[in-house]
């Protein structure tokens, strides 16, 4: 099965410190818990791919934090946003065949 | 009535004072690699030769990991983020006595009794830089 991704794009952090970001997530009304271990490192990239790794693959609304990482772990703040996404694919065709003209 | 008293007041030293000298220090935070400025207050002896100020970069339980250290002669000093993180500073004073150089003690943003807090009052303090955020522009297809 392909899951087409949707690409995040972030703005990147303006600080010279900043080797990486983390993606956490949640299914809206939960709010994102960011405690360090629900983050995903994903790299020093702007243009995200989703879903990443854990990230439910849903049709319809899902809260996204991002946060900034420096070499010893100091995360930023997290940036926030609510996005509508569809991971789901269609399902398969059944019952092919083929008959006489 | 007396024995009543008397229990209270023990019940306040018990809960208040350790309370007043346990306080949690305050936290100053800033945003992103931006420059802080530290003043104190001293009167220079004849011999002064110049203050040394630090920043330590506190771990989990205030353990240091890292010191940065700088020299001055003015009562301020503006210093541009090491590496974000949470930091005691201090500051001492030297005067130089015929070319051996002797130490005040550190007054130290931890200590309340030496380190004020920005309205003015005594009172510990730290300062957290923090790294700047990013900006979520949105999903793409």
């Amino acid at each position: 099965m392909y899951i087409k991704p949707k690409f995040l794009n972030i703005g990147a952090s303006t600080d010279p410190d900043v080797v990486g970001y983390k993606i956490y997530w949640s299914i809206p009304p939960v709010v994102i818990d960011f405690s360090p271990v629900n983050g995903v490192n994903v790299g020093l990239i702007t243009k995200i791919a989703l879903p990443v790794v854990g990230m439910p693959t849903i049709d319809g609304e899902l809260n996204i934090g991002v946060t900034a990482v420096d070499d010893v772990g100091n995360e930023s703040d997290p940036a926030q946003g609510t996005f509508p996404f569809d991971f789901i694919p269609p399902s398969s065709p059944t019952g092919l065949s083929v008959s006489d003209v | 009535m007396k024995k009543m008293l008397r229990k209270v007041s023990l019940i306040i030293i018990l809960v208040v004072i350790p309370s007043m000298i346990f306080a949690q220090p305050v936290i100053y935070p800033y945003t992103g690699r931006v420059n802080v400025t530290f003043g104190w207050d001293h009167n220079k002896d004849a011999n002064f030769d110049h203050y040394e100020f630090e920043v330590k970069r506190l771990g989990i339980n205030d353990t240091v990991v890292e010191i940065f250290t700088y020299g001055t002669l003015n009562l301020t000093i503006v210093i541009l983020r090491p590496r974000a993180g949470t930091y005691e500073a201090r500051v001492r004073a030297i005067n130089n006595s015929q070319g051996t150089f002797i130490y005040s003690d550190w007054c130290s943003s931890l200590n309340p009794a030496c380190a004020k807090l920005k309205t003015g009052i005594n009172g510990a303090w730290k300062v957290r830089w923090k790294i700047s955020a990013p900006l979520i522009i949105g999903p793409i297809d």
